[in-house]
């Protein structure tokens, strides 16, 4: 327990990361409203009665976690390896030569971050959304709809996965840069490209990638194509839970 | 009490440490010294256990270092004095150290007065010049009162003032019956500092004895001698010496000492118009003991 506080010292101490971590609520918040308010503006215009009934009002308005994601993914990349750029993983490791428990303690502050503003910037982006899409005459949804809950409290799981796979990238590549590439790929850019790769295949992709399946979890309409909800949030934790895995056998062996 | 057994780690081909066997005492500030390259800070690592030995071991007090239970009470290290994250505050990084290892908070507070970097806790690292870090570094190692201390190049980026107060700081660590370990590669730096000295060079020990005994046992010991008129040198040469005649007139003799300089001279009616022991110091002692085990070194000067 001692090492998590010194790991939240280490965590509130730093602007930049304090930035990102205000920058993931703006962006679930800000471009879910903007959205919200686009799609919702547009449908009111020009849309027709199908189009209408087609809306999900608490997808749009929880539509700024695509761009959360990456803030949160560099939160936990910077967990560690902001320690191997500046050099002080060394004191940290000498304080704390148990190499899983300073790792453990990382990923404890890295949940615990990533759950709270992934709840409060969710709860935020769909009241927000809501009231603007019920002010544009459109149907909106409450959190008494079925699986709202769930999908808010998905947001916090969802974004805590990324969080802990940018822990685990960060722990074994160690350079800023390069586990940020590999995260930005493997969660965001990969998914979307797949698009364009063979049907069969693209909707394998759909179906079983993780970001792709995990996502499930904050979505409230069923699609028999892909996995249900928390299905599909057990394909991304079961990754996670590998590559996490993996990062504490290669951080536990490694010179420092 | 550091005990190193025969210590030895390879990087691929290149073996940067060698067998390496002595024993860090406490009581005593030992100067661990060797050129740039010699192995110096892979030793420091493996004992911390940053580095993983390719064979042997290293024990603090009979333990290794992973297996001490609250590792900065027993251990204190000052590594690279900038390995601080830039934008964090001296404070705030010292802070996480305690709470790592459950020490109290008032201690960031008592080793920032006694580095004397109080009045710039809340400033972020990055700004602080290499002298303060250097003194960040050594708060770090006190945070936990330990009776084992690693200094790696501890008085790098002083200026003279702080370089003396790290000298008293080491002196007085050690008389409270610590073992104080310093690293550098500059002998003269151990002059004023170490009571022991650990020298080693590519990764092998090259000496482990006292200061005096170190110097009593390397330093070639010559006298300088000026005499009025010729033919001393073949004197002092009948007597045994060895002698080199310098154009100047300047004689170098060793193998005798000034007492039978004088003696032979006052034998022989010579006048001397100088006679003047000359000890090398322990910079001249330690560079041609390592001159051999330089891992990078200009061609010429050689």
């Amino acid at each position: 327990m001692s090492v998590v506080r010194a790991e939240w010292v280490k965590f509130r101490s730093l602007r930049s990361v304090l930035w990102t971590a205000g920058t993931v609520l703006v962006l679930m918040a800000g471009l879910g409203a903007l959205f919200s308010f686009g799609r919702a503006h547009e449908l009111a215009v020009e849309g027709t009665a199908a189009d209408r009934a087609a809306f999900d009002p608490t997808a749009a308005s929880l539509s700024g976690l695509l761009f959360a994601q990456i803030a949160v993914g560099v939160l936990g990349v910077l967990a560690v390896s902001s320690e191997f750029a500046s050099g002080s993983i060394r004191p940290s490791l000498a304080a704390v030569p148990v190499r899983g428990r300073l790792l453990a303690a990382k990923a404890a502050t890295v949940t615990a971050v990533a759950l709270v503003i992934g709840w409060a910037g969710g709860l935020a982006a769909f009241l927000l959304g809501q009231a603007i899409i019920s002010g544009q005459g459109l149907a909106s949804a409450s959190l008494g709809d079925g699986g709202v809950v769930r999908a808010l409290l998905g947001t916090g799981l969802y974004l805590t996965a990324i969080a802990l796979f940018g822990l685990a990238v960060g722990a074994m590549i160690r350079s800023t840069a390069g586990a940020l590439t590999i995260v930005i790929v493997v969660m965001l850019l990969f998914p979307i490209f797949s698009a364009a790769l063979p049907s069969g295949l693209a909707r394998w992709i759909a179906k079983w990638w993780p970001s792709m399946a995990g996502i499930r979890v904050v979505t409230t309409t069923p699609d028999p194509a892909v996995l249900g909800p928390w299905a599909g949030f057990a394909v991304l934790a079961a990754f996670g839970a590998i590559v996490l895995a993996a990062s504490f056998a290669v951080f536990g062996r490694r010179d420092i | 009490m550091i005990e190193l057994r025969g210590l030895t780690k390879r990087f691929g081909d290149a073996t940067a440490v060698d067998d390496l066997t002595c024993t860090f005492r406490p009581g005593v500030v030992t100067g661990f010294l060797g050129p740039n390259g010699a192995g110096k800070t892979t030793t420091m690592l493996m004992t911390l256990g940053l580095q993983r030995p390719t064979a042997g071991t290293a024990h603090v007090d009979g333990r290794r270092y992973r297996d001490l239970p609250v590792p900065m009470r027993e251990v204190g290290a000052l590594l690279d004095a900038r390995a601080v994250h830039a934008s964090r505050s001296g404070r705030n990084h010292l802070l996480a150290l305690a709470l790592s290892n459950g020490l109290p908070r008032r201690r960031v507070g008592e080793v920032l007065e006694l580095v004397g970097l109080a009045a710039v806790a809340s400033k972020a690292a990055g700004t602080y010049s290499l002298g303060m870090s250097q003194r960040l570094g050594i708060a770090g190692a006190l945070l936990g009162d330990p009776p084992v201390l690693l200094f790696d190049e501890p008085v790098n980026g002083l200026d003279p003032s702080g370089i003396a107060w790290v000298r008293t700081l080491m002196r007085d660590l050690a008389a409270e019956g610590r073992t104080v370990v310093v690293s550098s590669h500059l002998m003269s730096e151990m002059e004023q500092t170490a009571d022991h000295l650990v020298v080693i060079g590519k990764g092998r020990l090259i000496a482990d004895t006292s200061l005096a005994g170190f110097l009593a046992e390397r330093s070639s010991s010559e006298v300088l001698v000026r005499a009025a008129g010729a033919g001393f040198a073949d004197t002092l040469r009948a007597a045994g010496a060895t002698v080199a005649e310098h154009v100047s007139g300047e004689l170098l003799v060793t193998g005798i000492d000034a007492y039978a300089v004088g003696k032979l001279a006052l034998a022989s009616g010579t006048v001397l118009t100088e006679l003047a022991p000359r000890r090398s110091s322990l910079e001249e002692v330690f560079m041609a003991m390592t001159a051999e085990s330089v891992e990078f070194s200009g061609g010429a000067s050689r």
